[in-house]
Parts: structure tokens; C-alpha cells; sequence
């Protein structure tokens, strides 16, 4: 159902998005004695993302209701079509994005060596099947590479990882 | 110049100037196989150990790892369908379904001799051409550089394949993306909402990589992860005839040509070439539906350009002190620090540094082809660990390339922002490429609309008169009404049909 009115659905974000943008371009103050300021350019892009969401949103709704669902010609880049395994397996992704949230969120307090290791051991975890699933292996490479990063780029290439609890 | 020549081959042929050429190539091609890593990274990284390095040395390096880094993206590209940089993400276009018919070989044997013969015709280029080169564009003022961003980004419409629609929708979202932060020419701070971390707007590295590869890591999530197959690589000698090089030969030197030209214009360089010149060559093929089926003019195409691109964006970075691209930007600073000033000056007062950059890019070169050739099993190899395992290790690695840029983990949240939006919009078919372009044309476009509006006082029409913007604007508008009326005869082909354009 998604799929059959995902245009109409992305028509109205991007409408949604132009209109939030449109209106954040009213605050914006002229600095320069020039013909034209700041705003300017924000608002020409505001009004093109509209007016192409409007017809996004009517293509959209045509072809739905026309109940063709003639498949755009699918272009390579975002088409992975061959290898379907099974079907996807959006909560996945869902938990995968979050493993990462609370590892960005948590890199400052925590710290960069341990939150890697455990974001790895846990996304290792996540993104592999039971039957696939070593442990011990999976632990050692969790560990060995946070450790390994952290320390090839601090001693390497002086980029210093937030320390958090152990620094 | 045949003198300095001689001159800076006698500073190069040393063992530890050698030496470091090696090394930079093998960890410019560790990095660009790696996706998530990419070349400005790497002389990121690099660059605070050069400090101690004479200059020569110092951009020897760099130079090392400037191609291994463009060159490397091919191998996860081709194997993996992972653009292992942005310059090689139109390889995967067609070197992966390459890889679906068992034809790895060919298309990695495709992609690195035509790495090599981009490189080495930009190399030619750069050589003989940037000093008349440099001086043209000294001519280039805001209405020449609003009309060349324009012109770039109508080809987005040729992009989008599938929507017109999309397409340009994608195109105007990377535009609105840059205009986050600080609004060019009076620092107006834009779309903050009072969050002090977008005062300085999006990163384009995180952007980038966030957008292309952690999207495309998420797409891959989606499904059961499965033990990569034993993918044939075998390579007997170069993996494709003489006779298949040949019917490549116009499309190598269109696609280098095309790449060094992109490269010359400030701020584009291989990750838009490669995708300009992919398009083009299925534009002028003879077949252009076998594009993105497995044919190896799409692999030829994007390989060529992106390391013509090298040479290209080294002209303006060494004549005029502009950037080419990224990976510019970073030797700019690089040069600096050695304290020499990038420019005219550089060639008459410091021409053995010149001279050093040149060869140490050809050796450089030479070097990429061999290593990738006969070590290609190290680089795949890389490649053969379980995506499970591979993955995560990726991500964590892109956040500390994010991180590294500023060192701040505003960058890393960004990353993750543009990778989520790049999925949304992958899995609502949008096209991601237009955003880059929008993203890194806007604000050049942008600049350059205020910057010659101040400059004529108001007045609009320099920016149609004046002759070479007036050149690239008609050529714009030209590109446009063909593709429309090209969709308008498609549509009259198939009235049945529910697509809209």
C-alpha cells in the first residue's frame, strides 16, 4: 500500500519541507545594500522543491488511481535487483540505525574504545544470522579492531577519539 | 622546462622518496578500496606527518596517495556494488552486474588500465597545458563561474533517468542541504534554528559519505546477509582483449578528456566526473540500454575520468591557488604549511616542487597499475571478510572519518542524518546523485549570482552577455529543451503508458 502511494507520500514531505523552508527564509535580514539578499536563493529553491512536489504528488496520485503500476525504468543506482534472500527485513534496519544512534550519542560520555566494541559486538550480532553467529569470534573482533582504530590513529595519525571513562 | 624536468627526476629517483611514493599508494589504495575511506581522508591523515618532510617529499606522498586513493574505489565497487569512493560510484553502475555475469576480470582488468590511461593523459595535460590554462582562467569572474554551476546542474535532468521529476526534486534538496549555515557573501546564518552546530552548515564529507555508502549499508541490512560468494576475479594477463581495448579507445580518451576538463573546474572533480562521463558515454552509444546491464563502456567511462580528474583539478590548484576538489583543497593547506604559495609564482620561483609533483604523479601511477594488477588478491581479500563482520567495522570507520574532518561529533550525527535520508529516499526511488551535485554546485552557484550582481550593481544582464557565461548558459538551456523534447517524443511513442515524465 506504501509502495502503490509512495509518491504521493514523498510529494507531501517535500511539499511539507518547501513550506518550512519558505517560511524560515521570512527571518532572514538583509545585510548587504545589494539587489538581492540572503533570502533569495533559499526562496527560489523553496518555490522549485514546491511546485515540483505538487506535481510529484499529482503524478502520484494519477498513477496510483490509474492502477497501472508501471514500474518507473528502473535506474541502477538504487535498484539491488538479483539477490532477493528472503524479504526485507525492515526492523533490522530500524535496530541497526538505533545501535548506531546510541553509539554516536554515547561516544563522548562513554568513550570511543569501549562504545565501539560493544556497537560492533552488538551490530555483528544484529546483521547475522543464528547460524552464522560466532561469539568468541565475534568478541575478539570487536575488541581487537576498537582497539586497533583508536590506537593507529592516535599514534599514526594524531587524530585523538574522545577518551570518555578510561581517559 | 626540459631542464627541470631532468632536475626533478634527479629529487625523485632517491630511495626514500621512492619509498614514500610506495607507501602512499599502497595506503591511497587500502583507503579507496575501503568504502567509507576515501583520498581526502587519507591526505587528511596524512598530512600532519609531513611537516617534518621537505616539501618535495611531502607531496610525493601525498601525490601516492592521492591516486591510490581515486583508483582503489574501483575493487569494492566492481565486487561489492560499494562505490569504495565517490569517484568510482558510476563504476558500480555497470562493473557490478559485470561482476553478476562473471565477468570480474574483465571489468577490473577494464577499470585499471583505464585508471592508468586517465591518469597518465591528465599527468600529459597538466604538464604542458597549465601555464596558458591558468592564465584563461584568470579571465573567469562571477558570471562565468554562476553560468558554469548553472550548466552543471541541468545535467542533473540527463541524470534522472527513470523521473524528470525526481531527479530534479533530488537536485534541489542538495541545494536547499548547503544552504545550511552561513549564507555566502554576508554570513547570514541560515536554517540554524538557533542549533550553534549548524552554524558552519553540513560537511560535505560526511554528506557524502553518509548519502552513498552508510545508505547503502542500511539497503544491505535490509536482507539476510549471505557468505560472499567466490567471486571469479581471475585476471588472465590484462582480463580483455586487444581487440575488445580498441573499441574502447574513443570512449578512454572522451572520458579522460571530459574528466580532466571537470577536474579543471574548481570545486568538481572525480566524483562528478565520473558520473558526467558515465552519462555521457551512454548517451552517445550506440546502445545505451545495455548500460547498467554489464557493458564495459560504462566501467571505461567512470574509471577514466575519475583519475583524469587527478590532473585536471591539480591545473587550477598549481597555477591559481584554487582547489580542484577536495583532495586539493587539502594540498592547498599542505603547500602552505611548507610555506610556498600555490600559484604563477610557484612555477617560476619553485619549480623543482613542481616539477617533484609532476613525476612523483606519473611514478605514482605507474605504481597503482602494477600494485593493483599483481596484488589484487591482498585488496579483494579485503573484500572477502562477511559482510556482517565487514559492515560494522565500515560504519564505525566512517564516523571516525566524519569525525576526523573537524573533530567534532556534530559531523558523525550528520553522517548518520544523510545515510538515513539517502535510504528513505533510495527505497522512495529517488535518484542520490542530483543531491550531491545541488549540494556542491549551490553555493558555488550561489556565490557567484551575489558576488556578480554587487559587482554589475544590480544589473542582470552581464550574466547573459558577458561571452563565455553567455556560452555555458545557451549550452544549458540548450541540454534542457533537448531533454524535454526527447521525453515529449517518448511520451508520443507510448501514449498507453502511465509514467509521467
Amino acid at each position: 500500500m506504501i509502495r502503490k502511494y509512495s509518491d504521493v507520500y514523498a510529494g507531501m514531505i517535500f511539499l511539507i519541507l518547501s513550506i518550512v523552508m519558505f517560511s524560515a527564509t521570512l527571518n532572514m535580514k538583509r545585510l548587504t545594500d545589494s539587489v538581492v539578499g540572503s533570502e533569495f536563493a533559499p526562496r527560489l529553491v523553496a518555490g522549485g522543491i514546491f511546485i515540483l512536489s505538487v506535481i510529484l504528488v499529482i503524478n502520484g496520485i494519477k498513477r496510483a488511481r490509474g492502477g497501472q503500476i508501471t514500474e518507473e525504468k528502473s535506474n541502477d543506482e538504487f535498484d539491488d535487483a538479483g539477490e532477493i534472500l528472503g524479504e526485507v527485513n525492515y526492523k533490522k534496519v530500524v535496530i541497526a540505525i538505533l545501535y548506531f544512534t546510541i553509539y554516536v550519542a554515547l561516544m563522548k560520555p562513554i568513550g570511543f574504545l569501549l562504545m565501539t566494541a560493544i556497537y560492533l559486538f552488538a551490530t555483528m550480532l544484529l546483521l547475522s544470522s543464528p547460524t552464522q553467529r560466532k561469539i568468541p569470534l565475534f568478541l575478539i573482533i570487536s575488541v581487537v579492531t576498537s582497539v586497533a582504530v583508536y590506537y593507529i590513529f592516535k599514534d599514526l595519525f594524531y587524530l585523538i577519539l574522545p577518551a570518555g571513562i578510561l581517559g | 622546462m626540459f631542464e627541470l624536468f631532468i632536475e626533478g627526476l634527479g629529487n625523485i629517483v632517491t630511495f626514500k622518496i621512492m619509498a614514500l611514493i610506495l607507501g602512499g599508494t599502497i595506503l591511497g589504495l587500502i583507503f579507496g578500496s575501503i568504502p567509507g575511506l576515501t583520498a581526502t581522508m587519507a591526505i587528511a591523515i596524512c598530512l600532519p606527518l609531513t611537516y617534518t618532510m621537505g616539501p618535495i617529499a611531502g607531496m610525493a606522498l601525498c601525490m601516492g596517495l592521492y591516486i591510490g586513493g581515486v583508483s582503489g574505489g574501483l575493487v569494492p565497487a566492481i565486487l561489492l556494488n560499494l562505490p569504495g569512493t565517490p569517484s568510482s560510484i558510476a563504476t558500480t553502475f555497470d562493473g557490478y552486474p559485470m561482476t553478476k555475469n562473471g565477468q570480474a576480470g574483465k571489468a577490473f582488468g577494464f577499470a585499471i588500465v583505464s585508471s592508468f590511461i586517465g591518469g597518465l593523459l591528465s599527468i600529459i595535460v597538466l604538464m604542458t597545458i597549465s601555464p596558458p590554462l591558468a592564465k584563461f582562467a584568470l579571465k573567469f569572474g562571477p558570471y562565468e563561474y554562476f553560468a558554469v554551476a548553472i550548466f552543471a546542474l541541468t545535467l542533473i535532468s540527463s541524470l534522472s533517468d527513470g523521473s524528470l521529476v525526481k531527479g530534479l526534486l533530488s537536485g534541489f534538496l542538495g541545494l536547499a542541504l548547503a544552504m545550511v549555515g552561513s549564507a555566502p557573501i554576508d554570513a547570514f546564518p541560515r536554517f540554524t534554528f538557533d542549533i550553534s552546530s549548524l552554524d558552519g552548515g553540513f560537511n560535505l564529507l560526511p554528506a557524502l559519505i553518509g548519502l552513498f555508502a552508510v545508505s547503502e549499508i542500511l539497503q544491505i541490512a535490509e536482507r539476510r546477509m549471505k557468505k560472499p560468494k567466490k567471486v571469479e576475479y581471475k585476471i588472465k594477463g590484462l582480463g580483455f582483449t586487444m581487440k575488445e581495448f580498441m573499441t574502447q579507445k574513443w570512449n578512454m580518451l572522451r572520458s579522460s578528456l571530459l574528466g580532466i576538463g571537470i577536474g579543471i573546474l574548481p570545486g568538481i572533480g572525480g566524483g562528478t566526473a565520473n558520473i558526467l562521463a558515465y552519462v555521457t558515454a551512454k548517451n552517445q552509444s550506440k546502445h545505451p540500454e545495455k548500460f547498467g546491464k554489464g557493458i564495459p563502456d560504462g566501467v571505461v567511462a567512470s574509471e577514466s575520468s575519475n583519475n583524469a580528474a587527478i590532473g585536471g583539478a591539480l591545473v587550477p590548484l598549481m597555477s591559481l591557488g584554487i582547489p580542484g576538489d577536495t583532495v586539493t583543497a587539502m594540498l592547498l593547506g599542505g603547500l602552505i604549511i611548507h610555506g610556498l604559495t600555490p600559484g604563477p609564482l610557484l612555477f617560476t620561483q619553485n619549480g623543482d616542487v613542481v616539477y617533484g609533483i609532476f613525476i612523483s604523479l606519473i611514478i605514482a601511477n605507474f605504481m597503482m597499475i602494477f600494485l593493483l594488477f599483481l596484488g589484487m588478491r591482498v585488496f579483494v581479500k579485503l573484500l572477502s571478510i562477511p559482510q556482517y563482520i565487514l559492515l560494522p567495522i565500515i560504519l564505525t570507520l566512517c564516523a571516525v572519518g566524519a569525525f576526523g574532518v573537524n573533530n567534532r561529533l556534530f559531523d558523525v550525527g550528520s553522517l548518520l542524518a544523510f545515510g538515513i535520508i539517502g535510504y528513505i529516499l533510495i527505497k522512495a526511488r529517488f535518484p542520490l546523485t542530483p543531491i550531491i551535485l545541488g549540494f556542491i554546485l549551490g553555493p558555488i552557484a550561489e556565490t557567484s549570482l551575489r558576488r556578480g550582481l554587487m559587482l554589475s550593481k544590480g544589473d542582470f544582464t552581464p550574466f547573459l552577455t558577458q561571452p563565455i557565461a553567455a556560452t555555458f548558459l545557451s549550452i544549458a538551456a540548450l541540454s534542457i529543451i533537448y531533454k524535454v523534447y526527447k521525453g515529449q517524443k517518448k511520451k508520443k511513442i507510448t501514449p498507453d503508458s502511465g509514467t509521467p515524465v
